[in-house]
């Protein structure tokens, strides 16, 4: 991977015949250079239940009656997170956060990054976190989502994020469309890219015929068709945006290999780690969600080959015990969380690097367990958005649900994000009416707030 | 979508567009203060002092006394209220005053009201004053909004003081998404996969090859993987989820684009499949499990299967130039597909100009391909149109033409397209010679876009359908279907019975079908008395019990919403009437059987009831004192509960707005909506934190009507006790404007009775069959519609037919303006 700032990416722009429409987005480029550095926010969501139990590092327990907060320094991070040693300094374990205001089950769906009460078939009540940051540090794509599953489908719904009431966010699931989407424009030859132009030559006329049509509609519909033309036209300006990135996308981009066409899905999901580490690092987008599976996914290749449903039901495979294969799941998980790390961190950016001022955030779609209830939603969360985050190697962990001091939610941490990424607000989804007043349990996590 | 109108398209609308541009949208939404839709608001010329003098005489006159110097209800006090909307907080005092006077919460109902007039010039006012500041409410488009309905004025509409001839504004409807389903997800939705399995066991024997004399096992996978670019997303409080309002944008777009290209590669190379063959190892153990497999051979391949259309292969098989007749037919098919009609020739010039010869220097596959997304990203795939295309009236309504008639019919009835397509000549894409039983499944002889035309559309074709007597005649062809005697359950569900549409109505209306929606604490219920039934499959059976209830109902067809509300019938989807040995050893004894049995969710023991057999069906007769109609089926109660208790609210809330065509304001964010713990206490006694004065002027209008249902505990099971407590089971109907059912109820069977024998109630249900056909809210100027649905029913003996054929065929239905 290829370093570059944000100043060799201004430079990699070609002022061509598209210049008009892309001023505005070079100005914010280079406001962003001059004076501010975006904050990037990544969140990794597994199901099944993240098991608090397997992330505590040596000689420190969570479910206890009082707030721990200690340091990782000196201490052993617990097997599945050997990968996070070279980042410990900027790491913080949360457990105990709550969230009984969802409807977990055997997922939360929205409600794992909402905080409110979600289900399958019915759209979401309100933004997600990630939809929410992604409407506030917009880019070319305000949000990527990737989604590890059935590899042929290309965009799917999982019903994990919203950029609003009712507005779910698709996830790139097959990575070969994934990457004619993100980084299209800088195929050469070959089908992908015919297939990108033709594309582009149908939004574009489209548009045109759309736009005749309107004139001639009462004013009601002719609004009522506005918001589709919108959606062309916000296509087509992307498109022109990816054109004249071309060239940092070339040098950054991951290279197109076997993982993108490989059958077994493990290899989709290093891929989409791969895809969502150049999009951030190309500005392409501030804000990635990765659902890194499903119940009906197979790890078949780290040699898990169950489904993570059965897993969840005490399955094993092979040789393997159900624990074992949670554990290899986790710590797959966490090893790329490392890697994408690792390239973030190889980008200088202001007095740093672009790790500085990233946020991840690994979690589950249902709490802590594959059947839960979300009283325990424990958390790894990686990087301070320059300081602004007082996570430099610290175990948090909040006192258990039910007893009196407990009154942290999960809203209470995107809350947080909020205030971290400036953008602060007290309220975010919906309380737990069981942990009394809404007022008792608004605002940030202020032990987390520098 | 599919096959849109003949007569217009997308660039040569000018014609009809000549009387669209004229006409714009009128609708006369109206509130009970006869706010009329088709007026414009006043100009917002005012200054800030006009404004302040006027609305200051209005508060001083209805509100200062509660909140003036003397009294600060809510801490509002009005005297000292700032008329500078500029400033966001003022403007947000202004909404709420705003929102409490439209919606008549204020003045309270035992003050001085304001005549309807002045109520009216007050908010329209404010109205335009926050729309100076952009702070407006955008009143006329969210009147279009079906949680909204309830506010056209009840008296209004069936008094017959309007003398307006109904129609309904010409529109787009964007597509429902069921229609799209129907259309793409067997032909273009699909990521099938292959397993082939040689050396198990298998019922075909390999001819030749390495494999020759082995056995060969096989299966075809053909799950749907697809986004429906239409999510559904309508108001909670509406639950009807096709409306005229609802937008596709740039979410729908992108899914479409999507599909587009999965169907473009489809359409000229095939269907890709992925075929996995697995060869046994010697030395694993027969059958076929996986495991067996293990160590063996295992090999993936992508092959491709389907038919693709003649003239899509001759072009993409010509090395140059396509000829334009070649082009004109391609087209012709891709319209046929997707729009379901004939190209007409600016379309073909359009095509083949900005569309084909634009991409045609990226190979003539890929001009192709443009061509078929570019028709299935067009407006015309998107939304449906609906414009009034036929003869003008002396009121300047124009009646639909024939095939916007097939269209509205159609849909009103169905979920699938009226449309089909007409011959394509294809060729299969499979060649391979490979074993029968493998180019059997990779072959197929029709493709799997092939769809016939419904009969609606041969009517049309033969000219029989221009008229409102043909309309009747064909509406009535298609109600008049036979009476099933079958049940409703997960394999025969509502989409399969003969007009799908009529028993979504009831689902959406009542809501049942969320019972599966509302998480209950499952793991804790076999060891609770009244909950043991109970387990996690039991929301969704209920749900289909219901469908099953609602289905006999209306195939009796007499006093279709008396019955829905009170009857003491029950039908129970999954029991069949007898009690297996097999089942009870099962249950590991009687005891634990009959506790278990999905019949306790009624409070019945499966070996004391029989069903009772007659025209439309089994039914099973229940206690009268326990069960009383719709409300009291369990799928109900669950899907308007919490997930550890009753939601009296929700319940109250549902009858207020749904039965007695009232509203309730959302919730305001500042209260705390918090129901105290106390396990001593029944939920009623818990309740009584909101007869406070501040929660109960909303919660008057919900409590009272929820409370009754208390004799049932959350998963909709009778009980006579509550915390060893006889059951509290009062309540009361108010605030309905009909004296003659207000008062007191004890239970839910007196009030289930007065209300179903009201006439509010009959008409509020008669809104909403309106609402649900035709897509949007009532206007004033459809009460003509209404009275005469009103009056058909009443005559009928309360068909529920009768009242559908008479909404079909009515001018609200029939004309566009």
């Amino acid at each position: 991977m290829n370093k570059i700032n944000r100043r060799s990416l201004l430079k990699g722009v070609t002022l061509g015949s598209g210049a008009i429409a892309l001023s505005p987005f070079i100005k914010s480029l280079s406001a962003d250079d001059q004076q501010q550095i975006p904050k990037r926010f990544v969140f990794v969501v597994k199901s099944s239940g993240l098991q608090g139990d397997y992330l505590n590092p040596d000689g420190l327990t969570h479910r206890g009656e009082t707030l721990v907060d200690t340091t990782l320094e000196g201490r052993k991070l617990s097997d599945s997170m050997k990968s996070l040693e070279s980042f410990k300094d900027k790491l913080t374990i949360i457990q105990g956060l709550s969230g009984k205001m969802t409807n977990s089950g055997h997922s939360s769906f929205y409600g794992a990054l909402g905080g409110y009460k979600a289900s399958a078939h019915a759209p979401p009540l309100f933004a997600t976190i990630d939809g929410h940051l992604s409407e506030k540090f917009p880019a070319v794509f305000n949000h990527l989502g990737f989604k590890m599953g059935e590899g042929s489908q290309g965009t799917t719904f999982p019903g994990i994020s919203a950029k609003g009431k009712g507005k779910q966010l698709p996830f790139q699931q097959n990575p070969l469309s994934a990457f004619e989407n993100v980084f299209g424009s800088i195929l050469e030859g070959g089908d992908l890219k015919k297939k990108y132009t033709r594309t582009g030559n149908v939004l574009d006329a489209m548009s045109e015929d759309i736009k005749k049509l309107q004139q001639n509609l009462p004013s009601g519909e002719r609004e009522k068709l506005g918001y589709y033309l919108d959606g062309f036209e916000a296509l087509r300006d992307r498109r022109i945006k990816l054109v004249s990135m071309q060239k940092v996308l070339k040098e950054n981009a991951p290279e197109l290999n076997e993982k993108y066409t490989s059958s077994v899905k493990t290899h989709h999901l290093e891929a989409h780690f791969d895809m969502a580490s150049a999009a951030l690092i190309t500005g392409l987008t501030n804000v990635v969600t990765v659902h890194a599976d499903d119940l009906s996914c197979v790890y078949s290749g780290i040699g898990v080959g169950n489904n993570v449903h059965a897993i969840g039901h005490g399955a094993g495979y092979a040789t393997l015990s159900s624990q074992d294969c949670r554990n290899a799941i986790r710590t797959f998980h966490i090893e790329l969380i490392a890697s994408m790390a690792a390239k973030l961190d190889k980008v200088p950016e202001g007095n740093g690097t672009m790790l500085d001022n990233t946020i991840i955030v690994y979690t589950s779609d249902n709490a802590a367990n594959h059947h839960s209830f979300g009283l325990d939603w424990p958390m790894i969360v990686l990087g301070n958005a320059g300081g602004a985050l007082k996570s430099n190697g610290r175990y948090l962990a909040y006192p258990r649900y039910g007893t009196p001091n407990h009154n942290h939610t999960i809203c209470n941490w995107f809350t947080t994000l909020c205030h971290v990424a400036g953008v602060p607000q007290d309220f975010f989804g919906q309380p737990d009416m069981a942990l009394g007043k809404p007022e008792n349990q608004h605002g940030p996590l202020t032990e987390l707030i520098a | 979508m599919l096959q849109k109108l003949f007569v217009v398209r997308l660039h040569l609308i000018s014609s009809a567009a000549l009387y669209i541009c004229a006409f714009g949208v009128s609708g006369n939404y109206s509130n009970l203060l006869a706010f009329d839709g088709n007026q414009q608001l006043d100009e917002p010329k005012l200054v800030s002092d006009t404004f302040e003098t006027n609305a200051s005489s209005f508060l001083h006159t209805y509100c200062i006394d509660c909140h003036g110097p003397d009294n600060q209800e809510a801490d509002l006090r009005f005297d000292q209220i700032g008329h500078d909307l500029s400033d966001s907080k003022t403007a947000q005092i202004w909404s709420d005053i705003f929102a409490q006077v439209q919606f008549v919460e204020m003045p309270p109902s035992d003050s001085d009201q304001p005549s309807a007039e002045q109520r009216s010039r007050f908010v329209k006012l404010i109205e335009a004053e926050l729309a100076r500041f952009n702070a407006g409410f955008g009143l006329k488009e969210k009147m279009l909004l079906p949680q909204y309905g309830n506010y056209v004025d009840h008296n209004s509409l069936f008094d017959g003081s309007i003398e307006e001839m109904p129609f309904t504004p010409a529109r787009l409807w964007r597509q429902r998404p069921f229609i799209y389903d129907e259309v793409w997800e067997k032909a273009y939705g699909r990521a099938p996969w292959y397993s082939v399995k040689i050396g198990g066991t298998g019922n075909h024997l390999i001819e030749r090859g390495p494999h020759k004399g082995k056995l060969l096992a096989h299966r075809y996978f053909a799950d749907a993987k697809y986004a429906n670019p239409f999510f559904e997303f309508v108001h909670h409080a509406s639950g009807f989820t096709d409306y005229a309002t609802i937008v596709a944008d740039q979410s729908s777009l992108e899914a479409l684009m999507l599909n587009a290209e999965t169907m473009a590669e489809i359409m000229t190379m095939g269907q890709k499949v992925r075929v996995v063959t697995q060869v046994k190892n010697k030395g694993s153990r027969t059958g076929n499990n996986e495991a067996m497999f293990v160590g063996g051979v295992t090999t993936s391949a992508n092959e491709y299967r389907g038919r693709v259309p003649v003239i899509f292969r001759q072009i993409m098989n010509s090395d140059g130039s396509v000829t334009l007749n070649d082009f004109r037919e391609a087209l012709d098919v891709a319209f046929n597909l997707f729009l379901r009609r004939t190209p007409d020739e600016q379309e073909y010039d359009h095509y083949w100009v900005n569309v084909f010869q634009k991409n045609a220097t990226l190979g003539n596959t890929m001009a192709l391909q443009a061509v078929l997304m570019y028709v299935t990203l067009s407006p015309e795939f998107v939304y449906r149109m609906e414009l009034g295309l036929g003869e003008t009236d002396p009121h300047g309504r124009r009646f639909l033409a024939p095939q916007e008639l097939v269209h509205a019919i159609n849909y009103a009835l169905q979920n699938k397209p009226a449309f089909g397509i007409d011959d394509i000549e294809t060729i299969d894409v499979y060649t391979k010679k490979s074993e029968a039983p493998i180019r059997k499944t990779m072959s197929t002889p029709r493709p799997a876009w092939a769809a016939g035309h419904s009969r609606l559309v041969e009517e049309m074709r033969q000219g029989k359908l221009s008229t409102r007597e043909d309309v009747e005649r064909v509406v009535r062809q298609m109600l008049d279907v036979k009476k099933s005697q079958r049940s409703i359950n997960h394999n025969r569900t509502y989409l399969t019975t003969a007009n799908p549409r009529v028993i979504q109505f009831f689902r959406e209306f009542f809501g049942y079908y969320k019972a599966g929606e509302v998480f209950k604490d499952v793991d804790k219920f076999p060891k609770r008395d009244g909950f043991k039934h109970f387990n996690s499959g039991t929301a969704s059976k209920l749900s289909y019990d219901t469908d099953s209830l609602i289905q006999h109902i209306l195939a009796e067809d007499k006093n279709v919403l008396y019955e829905l509300l009170t009857t003491d019938k029950v039908i129970v989807s999954y029991w069949n009437g007898k009690n297996s040995k097999d089942q009870i050893k099962k249950a590991r004894g009687e005891q634990k059987y009959v506790e278990t049995h999905h019949l306790q969710a009624y409070n019945l023991d499966p070996f004391e009831m029989a069903y009772e057999t007659g025209d439309s069906g089994k039914v099973l007769a229940v206690s009268r004192d326990q069960r009383c109609g719709i409300l009291t089926q369990p799928s109900w109660l669950v899907a308007h509960s919490g997930n550890f208790d009753n939601d009296p609210v929700r319940r109250g809330k549902w009858i207020r707005e749904k039965l007695l065509a009232g509203t309730v304001l959302d919730i305001p964010v500042t209260v705390d909506a918090q129901i105290p713990e106390d396990e001593h206490k029944t939920l009623r006694e818990r309740f009584s934190v909101v007869n406070e004065a501040e929660c109960y002027r909303c919660h008057r209008k919900m409590n009272p009507l929820g409370m009754p249902f208390e004799s049932f505990n959350h998963v909709g099971r009778w009980r006579a006790n509550e915390k060893n407590k006889p059951v509290d089971v009062s309540g009361s109907i108010r605030f309905t404007g009909e004296p003659s059912i207000e008062g007191d109820v004890q239970g839910v069977r007196e009030m289930m009775e007065k209300l179903a024998s009201s006439d509010r109630v009959r008409q509020s249900f008669i809104r909403h069959v309106f609402r649900f056909w035709m897509g949007r809210n009532e206007m004033l100027s459809d009460s003509k519609t209404l009275m005469a649905m009103d009056k058909t029913y009443v005559e009928s003996q309360g068909s529920f037919r009768e009242l559908l054929v008479c909404l079909l065929t009515s001018d609200s239905f029939l004309y566009r303006k």
